[in-house]
């Protein structure tokens, strides 16, 4: 069997041991045969521990998978768009555009209806998304210009969203603010449905172009040589790239870094073929999300640590640990 | 069938780059063009993988145009070996091979075969599962020649097959760019049409059956390397004063500048 097939597998049961980990640890601490009999036993609502496993914390723990292998798996795409290892959507603007997208249909379109803030962030991120591909290969896909771009992007971003929040009242300032944090306290079955029909949509359509986006990174012209019709397979790619990120940031606001992070230790681990590093990011994103949403409803309990801050500590300093290691490596 | 450029015209931007260029790659013949920095040689490549649209003139791939080829079908019968690759990414050696089968749809033990077979003939077999990115240069260089050797290693159904080079020899040591050569003459031998853009005239002149010398977007001289390759057509193309020698052995004319 491939390595890479063997770790998909492993962490798949990593993923679900996470699972049930996260489900029992809580307000509430539940012990793990009590979780599995719950679990057999769905919406029998008339015991406090299946409302709290089946309204609480299923929907939460669910909406954390699809948000992490969403961010996991389009992290692994950006970087392989954009030819470089820091490409990662918080930093490139994708975000950014995303929460643009959402935060101005929740401060301009009173009781928004919940499906239109994914297509919001959807359309914000994919405009980012474009502006960052442009200026990147004006600069010939220098990680500096790709970096500087993306500041920019998001820049710009956090401007509309300073504009719109100068128009919010109360309520929907605390909704924008909670964007900016990030945390998956709001999921809800509905939620859960939304974003889930994007993850199955989308994770199929880019793993189906992982020769692509190996080709990809020996350049766009040997792509060519190399039987693909580039531009055309990569503006879909830039799509879905944008939509797996509205689907993962529209419910749960903008978690930043695990799209850097994740594919980073999954290439460690197998090596850079997208063939597996798709998938790979996405069970190990995933996984990741549910264990740092575990620490950040659990440090201060009962108190809880937005999540988005919590990756932003992680991965802010693994961040400057990889621009040193590229540069220095640039330099031999 | 062959490869061919029709009367193509070509544009960098404003500036005219080819004017009313036409050449021909047949099934077994090494082409090998030569001409000054600048002068179109890298443009008539472009024009020639349809990497690049002409704004006049044709470019013919075994007779049919190849902007109306799909591109999987124009990567079975067309490989290209650039310049200079730069993979950033950490791929073993063996992996960065395999991107060569990419438009085959052939078994994935079969393609382990070929990708075996391909390492054999640039004398990297030991190098499998290195790392390409902890390679020198010319080693790099060698496995890129892998890979596109084996996307071009079979005959296919769609016709003559064509293997284009960008100044191949850049990065290697005397020896590996002898032995590219012979390689690449193994695989014209087998009917692959094989045109090279070469800086070194010298080498062009030991491995080409045909030499293109492009001049100020123009073919100025082609022909077998003995009647094309003369002190005055490089003065006229170089503006270099150059002497000509004999090679002992294979008897074609060596340049070497005064």
């Amino acid at each position: 069997m491939p390595a890479g097939k063997l770790l998909f597998i492993a962490t798949l049961i990593a993923l679900a041991a996470m699972v049930l980990t996260a489900l029992a640890i809580g307000g509430a601490p539940l012990a793990l045969s009590q979780v599995i009999y719950q679990l057999g036993h769905p919406f029998q609502g008339d015991t406090p521990i299946n409302n709290i496993i089946w309204q609480l914390r299923v929907p939460r723990v669910l909406l954390g998978i699809i948000s992490g292998a969403l961010l996991g798996i389009c992290g692994a795409t950006a970087q392989g768009i954009f030819r470089n290892p820091l490409a990662e959507p918080g930093l490139i603007g994708v975000t950014a555009g995303g929460s643009l997208g959402a935060v101005i249909v929740i401060v301009f379109w009173t009781n928004t209806p919940l499906f239109v803030l994914p297509l919001a962030a959807f359309v914000g991120g994919l405009l980012a998304t474009q502006l960052a591909v442009k200026v990147a290969k004006l600069a010939g896909n220098q990680t500096i210009t790709l970096i500087l771009a993306g500041l920019a992007i998001n820049i710009i971003a956090g401007a509309g969203v300073g504009i719109a929040a100068y128009f919010a009242d109360a309520n929907q300032l605390r909704l924008i603010l909670f964007w900016n944090l990030g945390s998956l306290a709001s999921a809800s079955w509905y939620k859960v449905l939304i974003s889930g029909a994007l993850l199955i949509a989308v994770v199929p359509l880019i793993w189906q172009q992982w020769r692509l986006l190996n080709a990809l990174l020996l350049g766009e012209s040997e792509a060519r040589h190399l039987g693909f019709a580039v531009q055309k397979q990569k503006k879909r790619l830039i799509i879905w790239m944008s939509a797996g990120v509205a689907g993962a940031v529209a419910f749960t606001g903008t978690i930043g870094f695990i799209g850097l992070i994740v594919p980073h230790i999954v290439r460690l681990l197998v090596g850079p073929d997208h063939r597996w590093v798709l998938p790979i990011s996405a069970t190990i994103g995933a996984t990741f999300l549910l264990l740092t949403d575990l620490i950040a409803r659990s440090l201060f309990s009962p108190l809880e640590l937005p999540l988005g801050i919590l990756t932003a500590l992680i991965g802010g300093p693994i961040f400057i640990w990889l621009l040193v290691r590229q540069y220095r490596r640039s330099m031999v | 069938m062959s490869l061919s450029v029709v009367g193509i015209e070509a544009y960098q931007g404003q500036q005219q780059v080819l004017k009313d260029v036409t050449l021909t790659v047949k099934p077994g013949e090494r082409i090998a063009v030569i001409g000054q920095n600048g002068a179109g040689k890298s443009t008539l490549l472009k024009c020639m993988t349809g990497e690049l649209t002409p704004k006049r003139g044709k470019v013919l791939l075994n007779k049919k145009p190849i902007q109306h080829w799909d591109d999987e079908e124009r990567a079975q019968l067309m490989a290209v070996l650039p310049q200079k690759s730069t993979l950033g990414f950490d791929f073993l050696v063996e992996e960065v091979v395999a991107f060569g089968r990419y438009p085959h749809n052939t078994s994935h033990r079969h393609n382990q075969k070929l990708i075996k077979q391909a390492l054999e003939h640039v004398e990297l077999s030991h190098y499998r599962q290195r790392h390409y990115t902890q390679l020198s240069g010319g080693e790099q260089q060698r496995v890129q020649l892998a890979r596109v050797l084996v996307q071009i290693w079979e005959q296919v159904e769609l016709g003559h097959r064509y293997l284009l080079l960008d100044e191949p020899t850049n990065a290697l040591d005397l020896h590996h760019q002898e032995e590219l050569f012979k390689q690449v003459s193994l695989f014209a031998r087998q009917g692959i049409g094989v045109l090279f853009i070469l800086h070194d005239v010298n080498l062009a002149a030991r491995h080409a059956d045909q030499v293109a010398i492009v001049h100020q977007g123009v073919i100025a001289n082609l022909g077998h390397p003995r009647d094309v390759l003369t002190e005055q057509a490089l003065a006229e193309c170089f503006g270099l004063q150059v002497a000509q020698v004999m090679h002992p052995t294979l008897q074609v004319p060596q340049f070497i500048p005064l």
